[in-house]
This record gives C-alpha cells, sequence and structure tokens, in this order.
C-alpha cells in the first residue's frame, strides 16, 4: 500500500510551458531562416513557428488521426508551394506592391506557412508521443548547426552577420557564439523537460542554467579546446602512434613537433585548415624564392632508411632547441652580413608545438606576454636574419663551412649506399651547360630544377612499404609529395658531395600575406624542404617545386580572419573604440569569471567530495558497528544500494509497507526491514552474523535483478545517498 | 492484503498469538474474501472494543459476527451466558427489549430480572440507525459501561462483550443516524466493500454446505482463553515512545487541521492503544510498529472527525496526516536513536 493521498500537487501553468515551447519553436524557424531570407521573412518565421506550435498543441489533443495530421502537413505545404510560385510568377501582386515588395512577401508569406505548418505537425505529433518530440529537437539542432557551419575550421569570425557587429563593439565574437550554443543546449534542454510540477521544473531549469554558466566560465579558465591539427599533409601528426617504428611515447598535443619525418602519411584534410599559429611581421620583407619558411626543426642524420633527426651537438645547431624563459641568442646563427638582414616577427602559436619555429634563420628569440591567453597558447618574438640576396650571387659562393670538422662534413654528406643515386646525380649534373658543370653549388641548383620538373605532386602516394621510400620513389613513378622530393633532392646532392639536409616547417607563398602584416600557418602549411650550407650564406633553402601536382591546389586562408587573428596576437581588440570603456570592462568582467568560476568549482568540488564521503561513509558503517546500531547501520546501507536502483521508499510510506511493496523483486529485503523495525521500535537486539548474511542476500538479489549499467550509474551518483529515507 | 513480516515472538504472547490464529482461521473459513475484515474484528475483540460495520445487506455481517459465537459456543457449551445474540433495530423497539425487564414471577410473587438480549458474549446490533435514539442510548450505555440499569438496579455484563453493529450506508429515510459523540464508542467503523471474483465463486462453490458449516470445521476459542489473550497483548507488548508522540501528534494534526471540526477526542486515542498492541500481536510481533498505525488511522479516526461542510475526502485527509507521522517515524528510525 502507498500513501493513497498525496498534497495536491501545483499544476505546472500549462498555459506558460506551452508558451515557452512555442516561443522555442519560433526562434529555431527564425535561426534557421535567418542566413538565407531578409528580416522580414525571420520575424515571420518566427510568428509562423510560435503560432504553428499553439495550434499544434490544440490539434493533437482533438481525435485527429496523427496520420491525417502528418498528410494534411504535407498537402499544406504544397498547397503554399503553388501559392508562391502562382504569386511570384502572376502579375497581379506586383501590380500592387512593385517587384520587390511582391517577392518580399511572398517569401514572408512562405516562411510564415512552411513555419506554421511544420510546427503545427511537430506539436501535434509530440502531444500525442513523447518520442515526436524527437522531431522539435532536430529542428533546434539543425537551426544552430547550420548557423555555426561556417564557423568551423577556426574561423572564428564566422558567420559575418553575427561577428561583424561585436567585433566593432570592440568584443570578443567568442563570447557571442558560446552564448548562442548555450541558448541551443537551453532550448534542447526545455524541450525535453517534462515536468508536470512547477517547483521540479524550476529546480531543473535552475541546474541547467547552473551548467551552462559553468560552461561560460570554464572557457575562459581553460581556453579554447586546440585545433585538430594532423600536420598537414606532412605526416607530422605527434600523436600518430607508430608501433612498427617504436615511437609510441611520442607525446601528443597536436601540431608539428615531430622528431622524424614520416613516410606514412595518414592523408586527411578536415583540420588541415584550421589555423595553428599566426605570425607578425614588424618589417616588411619579401624573400627571393617568393615563399616564407618557418624553420622548425632539421633532419640530417641517415639512418639507413631515411633522414632523422642528428643526435649531436654540434650538427644542426642553428635550430632553436626549446621554448626559453626569456631572451636567447642561437649561437651558431649564420653571420650577418650583406646576404642576411634582421627581420622582427612575432608568433603566436594557437596549437602547442614542441618546438618553437620562426622565420629561417632565427637569430634569437624572446617570449612575449600572451595578450589573449583564451586564443594563444604562446606567443614570442623571433629576430631572423632572412636571406636577401639573390639566388644567382650563390653560385659564386662555397659550399659548407671552413670551420666544419671532418665528422661534420662526413654528417652531412652521407647518403644511402645505393649507387643509382651517384648514377642519376652525375646524370643531371652533366646537363649543365659547360661553365657550371664543375660548380657544386649549381649542380644542387640542377638537382631541385630537374626534380620539379620530373616529379609529380600527389598526397596520396606515399611509398611507406618500400625498403627505401626515397628509391621507390625516385626511381619509381616519381610521384609523392614534399618529403619524397625534399629527401631525393638530399641524396642527390649528397651523393655529388654537397652538404645538404632536409628542414620541417611551414612554407607559406608570399601572396598569402595579402599585403597585411600578419600570416596566417594552418596545418596544410606544414612543408619539408631540402637546403644546402653555403659559406656565408649559412644554411639556404632549395626548395623543388613540382610543375605538376594531381591534387587540387589548397584554397587560400580567409583575409579576415588572417587579420582579425593578426591583430588579436598584437594585443588589441579587434576594433578598439576610443569613445567607449567596454574592453576595459570586459577585461574586468573576465577576471571577475576568473575569481567567481574558481570558487564555483572550489564549491562544487568540496561539495561533491563530501558527498562522497558521506556516501562511502554510510556504506561501509556496517563493517565497524555493533551492538544496538548494527540494525539500523545494516538496514540504512542496504536502503542506500537499493535507493540506487531507483527503488525509493513512497513519502508517508511505511517501512513494512515499502519492503512489501518491493517483495517481488527483493524478496530478502523484508527481513532485514523486521529486523531494523523490531530493534527500533522493539528494542530488539540482533544476531550480528544473521543480520550481515541476510544484508549479503539483498546484495546479491541486487545485482541478479538489475542490469549492471544500472547499478553503476547508481555507485557514480554521489547524491543518491540523500534520496534514500 | 500484505503479508505479515515474521519475527520471533516472545513466549509471554505466544499463548494469544495462537488463540488469535485460530478464531483467525475459522472467521476467514465462514466468510470468503473478508479476510481484512476478520483481522480488524479480531483486533477489536483483542483491544476490548466495538466496531461499526457499514455495508450492503447480504454481505456476510450476520454471518461473521455468527461465526464468532459459534466459535465461542463450541469451546463453552453451557456457560450461563449466551455466546451470540442478535438484535434487529426497529423504530418501535424499546430499551427494555434489549436490556431485559423484572416481571413478577408469580411462584415466588417476587419481580425478577429477566436478562436481555445484550447479555451475551457478541451481539449482533443490527442496523442500529434505524431505531430510536432512546434505544440507541441504552445500547451505547452497555457498550461502555458494560452494565445495564434496570428499575435502579444494575446488572454487570459479562466481561468479554463485544458487539458488532451494523448500519446501511444508503437507504437513510426514516432512520435516526448515529451522532458523532456516540460514534466515538465503537473502536472502529469499518466499511466493507464487495467481496472479490474469486472469492464470490468459492462462496457459490461450497454449496450446499452453509459457511458456517464449514467453518464448524475449525477448532473454536473458549471465553477463558480470549479474555487471557487480552490481558497478555495489553501487558506483554511494547509500544515504543515515539510510536506514542506519534499518535498524540497525528491527533493533534487532524485537530488542527482547517478541514476540521472537531478533531479526534484523546478516549480515541486511548482506545487505539490496545487496538495497535493487538494488531502486533496477529503480525507476530511483541512491539507496535509504524505499519500498525498505517493500517488501523482509516478505521479509528474515520468516524471520529467532525469535518467543515463541503469536505468530502474524509480517507485522503488521515491519509494525509497519517503520512506525515508515518514519514516522520521512518525518518527517525534511520537516525541514532
Amino acid at each position: 500500500m502507498t500513501a493513497t493521498a498525496r498534497p495536491a500537487s501545483v499544476g505546472f501553468p500549462r498555459a506558460l510551458a506551452e508558451l515557452g515551447r512555442s516561443t522555442i519553436h519560433g526562434f529555431g524557424w527564425a535561426v534557421l531562416v535567418a542566413p538565407m531570407a531578409p528580416s522580414g521573412a525571420v520575424l515571420a518565421a518566427f510568428i509562423g513557428g510560435l503560432g504553428g506550435c499553439l495550434i499544434g498543441a490544440k490539434l493533437g489533443r482533438t481525435r485527429l488521426r496523427t496520420s491525417a495530421v502528418v498528410a494534411g502537413a504535407v498537402l499544406s505545404i504544397a498547397i503554399v508551394a503553388l501559392l508562391r510560385v502562382s504569386l511570384t510568377h502572376g502579375s497581379m501582386l506586383a501590380a500592387v506592391l512593385g517587384p520587390v515588395g511582391a517577392l518580399r512577401f511572398a517569401g514572408m508569406l512562405t516562411a510564415l506557412s512552411v513555419a506554421a505548418i511544420g510546427s503545427a505537425a511537430m506539436r501535434a505529433g509530440s502531444t500525442r508521443r513523447a518520442i515526436f518530440g524527437v522531431f522539435e529537437l532536430m529542428l533546434v539542432a539543425v537551426a544552430f548547426a547550420q548557423l555555426f557551419i561556417p564557423h568551423r575550421h577556426g574561423a572564428i569570425n564566422r558567420p559575418f552577420y553575427l561577428a561583424d557587429w561585436i567585433i566593432a563593439l570592440g568584443w570578443d565574437p567568442t563570447w557571442l557564439f558560446l552564448f548562442m550554443g548555450g541558448t541551443a543546449a537551453v532550448f534542447g534542454l526545455v524541450l525535453l523537460l517534462r515536468e508536470q510540477r512547477f517547483g521540479r521544473a524550476v529546480l531543473n531549469l535552475g541546474v541547467i542554467a547552473l551548467l551552462l554558466a559553468m560552461i561560460v566560465v570554464a572557457t575562459p579558465m581553460i581556453g579554447m579546446p586546440p585545433p585538430p591539427s594532423d600536420g598537414g599533409g606532412l605526416g607530422l601528426r605527434p600523436d600518430q602512434a607508430d608501433g612498427k617504428d617504436g615511437k609510441a611515447e611520442r607525446r601528443s598535443g597536436g601540431g608539428s613537433s615531430a622528431s622524424e619525418l614520416e613516410f606514412r602519411n595518414k592523408y586527411n584534410t578536415g583540420g588541415s585548415r584550421v589555423p595553428v599559429a599566426v605570425v607578425l611581421f614588424h618589417d616588411d620583407y619579401s624573400p627571393p624564392s617568393g615563399v616564407y619558411y618557418f624553420r622548425q626543426g632539421a633532419f640530417s642524420q641517415y639512418n639507413g632508411r631515411k633522414l632523422v633527426v642528428s643526435g649531436r651537438q654540434d650538427i644542426d645547431d642553428d635550430l632553436i632547441p626549446y621554448f626559453p624563459t626569456r631572451l636567447m641568442e642561437i649561437e651558431n646563427a649564420p653571420p650577418s652580413n650583406d646576404n642576411r638582414g634582421p627581420l622582427e616577427t612575432t608568433i603566436a602559436l594557437m596549437a602547442e608545438h614542441t618546438q618553437p619555429f620562426a622565420l629561417e634563420a632565427p637569430l634569437e628569440i624572446e617570449p612575449l606576454e600572451n595578450p589573449s591567453p583564451n586564443r594563444f597558447r604562446r606567443v614570442y618574438r623571433a629576430t631572423s636574419g632572412v636571406l636577401t640576396a639573390d639566388y644567382t650571387s650563390m653560385l659564386d659562393g662555397r659550399l659548407g663551412s671552413p670551420d666544419w670538422s671532418k665528422e661534420q662534413w662526413a654528417h652531412y654528406t652521407e647518403a644511402p649506399p645505393d649507387p643509382r643515386y651517384t648514377e642519376l646525380g652525375a646524370e643531371i649534373a652533366a646537363a649543365l651547360p659547360d661553365q657550371l658543370a664543375s660548380n657544386p653549388i649549381a649542380k644542387a641548383f640542377a638537382i631541385t630544377g630537374w626534380l620539379g620538373r620530373e616529379g609529380i605532386y600527389s598526397l596520396r602516394n606515399e611509398h611507406s612499404g618500400a625498403e627505401d621510400p626515397t628509391a621507390s620513389f625516385l626511381f619509381g613513378d616519381r610521384t609523392g609529395y614534399c618529403v619524397h622530393f625534399s629527401h631525393a633532392a638530399t641524396y642527390l646532392m649528397r651523393s655529388l658531395g654537397v652538404p645538404a639536409r632536409v628542414a620541417t616547417g611551414y612554407a607559406v607563398s608570399e601572396s598569402a600575406r595579402q599585403g597585411g602584416s600578419s600570416l596566417l600557418l594552418s596545418g596544410a602549411a606544414s612543408h619539408a624542404w631540402p637546403e644546402v650550407y653555403i659559406d656565408g650564406y649559412g644554411w639556404v633553402v632549395l626548395d623543388v617545386y613540382p610543375e605538376q601536382a594531381l591534387d587540387p591546389p589548397e584554397p587560400p586562408m580567409d583575409a579576415d580572419l588572417q587579420r582579425l587573428l593578426g591583430e588579436l596576437a598584437r594585443g588589441a581588440s579587434p576594433l578598439p573604440l576610443s569613445a567607449t570603456d567596454l574592453p576595459k570592462l570586459m577585461e574586468l568582467a573576465r577576471r571577475f569569471t576568473w575569481t567567481a568560476g574558481s570558487w564555483l568549482f572550489a564549491l562544487l568540488g568540496g561539495l561533491l567530495l563530501v558527498l562522497y564521503v558521506v556516501k562511502m561513509w554510510r556504506r561501509l558503517a556496517p563493517s565497524w558497528a555493533s551492538g544496538a546500531d548494527l540494525p539500523r547501520v545494516v538496514y540504512r546501507a542496504e536502503l542506500d544500494r537499493i535507493g540506487e536502483v531507483a527503488i525509493r521508499r513512497g513519502p508517508g510510506e511505511s517501512r513494512e509497507s515499502f519492503a512489501n511493496r518491493i517483495r517481488e523483486r527483493l524478496p530478502s529485503f523484508a527481513p532485514l526491514t523486521t529486523v531494523h523495525v523490531a530493534s527500533a521500535y522493539g528494542g530488539h537486539e540482533a544476531d550480528p552474523h544473521r543480520l550481515r548474511d541476510e544484508a549479503a542476500s539483498v546484495r546479491r538479489e541486487i545485482r541478479n535483478t538489475f542490469p549492471f549499467w544500472k547499478r553503476f550509474l547508481g555507485l557514480i551518483t554521489p547524491w543518491s545517498w540523500l534520496r534514500s529515507k | 492484503m500484505q503479508q505479515a513480516i515474521q519475527s520471533p515472538i516472545e513466549d509471554s504472547l505466544a499463548g494469544a498469538r495462537e488463540v488469535a490464529e485460530r478464531l483467525g482461521a475459522r472467521l476467514k473459513a465462514a466468510v470468503r474474501g473478508r479476510d481484512d475484515v476478520v483481522e480488524l474484528v479480531l483486533v477489536a475483540l483483542l483491544a476490548d472494543g466495538h466496531v461499526l460495520l457499514e455495508d450492503y445487506p447480504g454481505s456476510g455481517k450476520t454471518t461473521l459476527a455468527r461465526a464468532l459465537g459459534n466459535a465461542l459456543q463450541e469451546a463453552d457449551a453451557g456457560s450461563a451466558v449466551a455466546a451470540f445474540r442478535r438484535i434487529q433495530f426497529t423504530p418501535d423497539l424499546l430499551p427494555s427489549d434489549i436490556t431485559g425487564t423484572s416481571i413478577f414471577d408469580v411462584e415466588t410473587s417476587r419481580f425478577v430480572f429477566r436478562r436481555g438480549p445484550v447479555f451475551a458474549h457478541i451481539v449482533l446490533a443490527d442496523e442500529i440507525n434505524r431505531t430510536s435514539p432512546k434505544v440507541q442510548a441504552a445500547m451505547l450505555e452497555a457498550m461502555a459501561e458494560k452494565q445495564v440499569t434496570v428499575d435502579n438496579q444494575t446488572h454487570p455484563l459479562d466481561e468479554l462483550f463485544f458487539v458488532i453493529a451494523t448500519q446501511n450506508p444508503l437507504d437513510l429515510a426514516g432512520t435516526y443516524p448515529l451522532p458523532t459523540p456516540q460514534l466515538d464508542r465503537f473502536l472502529f467503523k469499518i466499511e466493507m466493500k464487495h467481496i472479490d471474483r474469486a472469492s464470490e465463486l468459492e462462496v457459490l462453490d461450497q454449496y450446499p454446505r452453509a459457511s458456517l458449516d464449514v467453518a464448524g470445521d475449525y477448532p473454536g476459542v473458549s471465553r477463558a482463553e480470549l479474555l487471557a489473550a487480552r490481558r497478555q497483548t495489553r501487558g506483554a507488548v511494547h509500544v515504543a515512545p515515539v510510536v506514542k508522540e506519534a499518535l498524540v501528534d497525528l491527533a493533534r494534526l487532524l485537530r488542527s487541521d482547517s478541514r476540521v471540526l472537531q478533531g479526534a477526542s484523546t478516549r480515541a486515542l486511548v482506545l487505539m492503544l490496545p487496538a495497535l498492541q493487538a494488531r502486533a500481536v496477529i503480525h507476530g510481533r511483541d512491539f507496535v510498529s509504524p505499519e500498525d498505525i498505517e493500517a488501523l488511522t482509516p478505521h479509528v479516526f474515520k468516524h471520529r472527525l467532525e469535518c467543515a461542510p463541503g469536505v468530502e475526502d474524509v480517507d485522503g485527509l488521515i491519509a494525509e496526516a497519517t503520512a506525515v507521522e508515518i514519514e516522520k517515524l521512518a525518518r527517525a528510525s534511520l537516525r541514532r536513536g
């Protein structure tokens, strides 16, 4: 027997709930229509959705068949489509409103009726069966998802019609998008709410609001999620565990940070357009090759199969080894002379990198304060001695450094023992005109030129299964990507005695700057290229430019995004309005949310901890309780367990009635109840062994009766014991 | 009906429990499908209270009362007091028709008292609301005082004096409804509902044997055994202080309810204690548990509450108040005593 009468529950004001649902319908349609229709039609869609939902709720309570409702909706849409055609193609309306007015009117009418019919059908369905509420959820989900489609690939400034005005106000559009996402989540959750009691509904809405507040607070605290970077076409993805080569210990974290170049490549363009870094040029600079090369690493050690990072101290010491904590000068940087001039750049990383990179060749690097910690992982300033000399002037230069030891020379000229490399190198060198035939630098140019003519660029051909992937590329179909080209060039040069290596990093065409001072680097820009050492110039990029490519060219980066991110990296708010204190207010608000957020999280964490401790204590108390306390404590522990699988005593139900009610599922709970009641009201002592046996059999029955997931969910719920009474 | 949750019972109560079981088995055999009513009647019998059955004609009231009488009669053959009497109340009945009267004995030339039908162990007062208030008053005095006064002479009734009164809930034309203070003398007012299909079929199946014949197969109970059981119940069933507090709180809660004009009397609580004890014994316990309160409150309080005009759902009102107290008791039992 359960308590037959409960206090008359205060019914949730039905009209209010219905109105809320209708408003959500209206907003759903309005958002759905917004990107493709003028404001009048958006308003019409809102009204249509709102009204349609109200009509649908009434319709759902009539005796009309659901199939009739659906058929009616389909028929009505067809009629509306016909009507629209006749309106826009006929001359009557145009005569009255003018041609633009007629089109606008027809659009509004269409939006209004489609929203109204759609909402009416959906709401009628969901009134009948709760499961049809899925369609309402889909409306909200689709509406907001299509709103955010342009926002993908790290394009934080899109969609323009939403972001532009907030950027013009000097605010970070992130907040707007967080707010919009939160609204979508609230709409979805409110649609899922089916509470009959007012208090309960208010409580649930409060919990939803709290969760959303936590998301908003957490975002500035932990920053934006890092962009999914896969190292572009290079296969530099660090978390791509490669069991065969035993490099599973590589740290993860995005960005191009591989210590070895991989021929194996997961061709995936999905995340490659996501920006990973933005570079600010402090001065104008036009590279002689037309391409900006940002060097991060170099591969010069031949390991019998390919080139790897050298472990030697005296090798490749012109690289920036790690992120410094203060100004660091690169020891073996090329000398500043006529060939190289200094250029300052500020580099803001959006994806985690294991090693800094800079425009070749870096002279010094200094960490900077991060102007936008939400957005950037790290910001540093790098000064590079950039190449100013023309390539032709290098022909008179000397290869290698006079300071090099024999070992260093040998290191940079070690080529695979395969004789075909030497043969091919000699063949290419033989094609040089006579006056250049003995110039080793000219030979190196000839090799890259030959590869550019003969090779075909394609990301899809990996040659990764071959014993020597470079040989498979070079003496095979000559189809591959930068890793193959750079290896092939380096091997051929080395076979001719030219000191060469493979460098990796990002390569971006000068035109991508589009005249601005900022340059956006995406995963797709990651690159590997061959370099040769020329005395007086240092390591010089001698890249291969394949004339034929099988893959379509990458679309250019979004210029607006490039500028916006550049300004964020510069530490300025995108468009500061001198007339307002908004940015300062935003900064204050950010600090406040940070503090409040920390407290909120600490409080919640503490609360959770206390809940778990009490839960554990109540569960374990039977093992140390004794005497008159034992029956109560054992009973309470089992009651908690039963409560975890959502079986609870009703309000005003006596313990025995409860035990009787669940006798079907948990028969051994009844004797346990008897012992507890006898102890509580009759003062009877209980036999500890029997009591524990009974408790054990209750536990067994719970295990046998309820599925694992249900018990597990109950186990991890920290507040389950609060409801076991 | 919920199953009793068994627990070892003290020896001092074994006898009382056995008596209740024996009698219960016999009554249940006589009246099919009314186990709940039989239990309530047993509780009232052990608690020395009287019951008022509100029921439709032909639903087994008389059978129940007669079976109870028979069970006593068999065991006590030759007793001076009749085991069972039935009084059919009519508008023209006089008090002396039930109490008895003094008549002149020609042989001894003296007035002698001829005992009326109330001088019995079990009295069935059929349709008690059909007789005049005068007769009702006489009956109720007998119930409350266990004595009758005729010609200024007081005649005590038997110690085991148990009244089952009935009244028809419909057909109220020409009746004298019992006022609430009078109803206070009944421990329970039991509203019987029609028995279920299976039980009704059972009744038909045992035809042509009468129910009382069937019940005769079961052993009866003697007056002495019953009185001993009563004494044991009063003495040996523990009533925890929290339970008493809950009872008092429950009565106060009902009195303070704005829908109630007049709440239950203190006497109702005093009468209820033995009833709770009796139910505990029947359920094999030597202590009163909240479950007993939960089961008995509707029957104890319903006829004692004078509700405000327009309040229909008396059952709901009592259930609400009971739920509050049961909840308090249940929660308290999880706390350190």
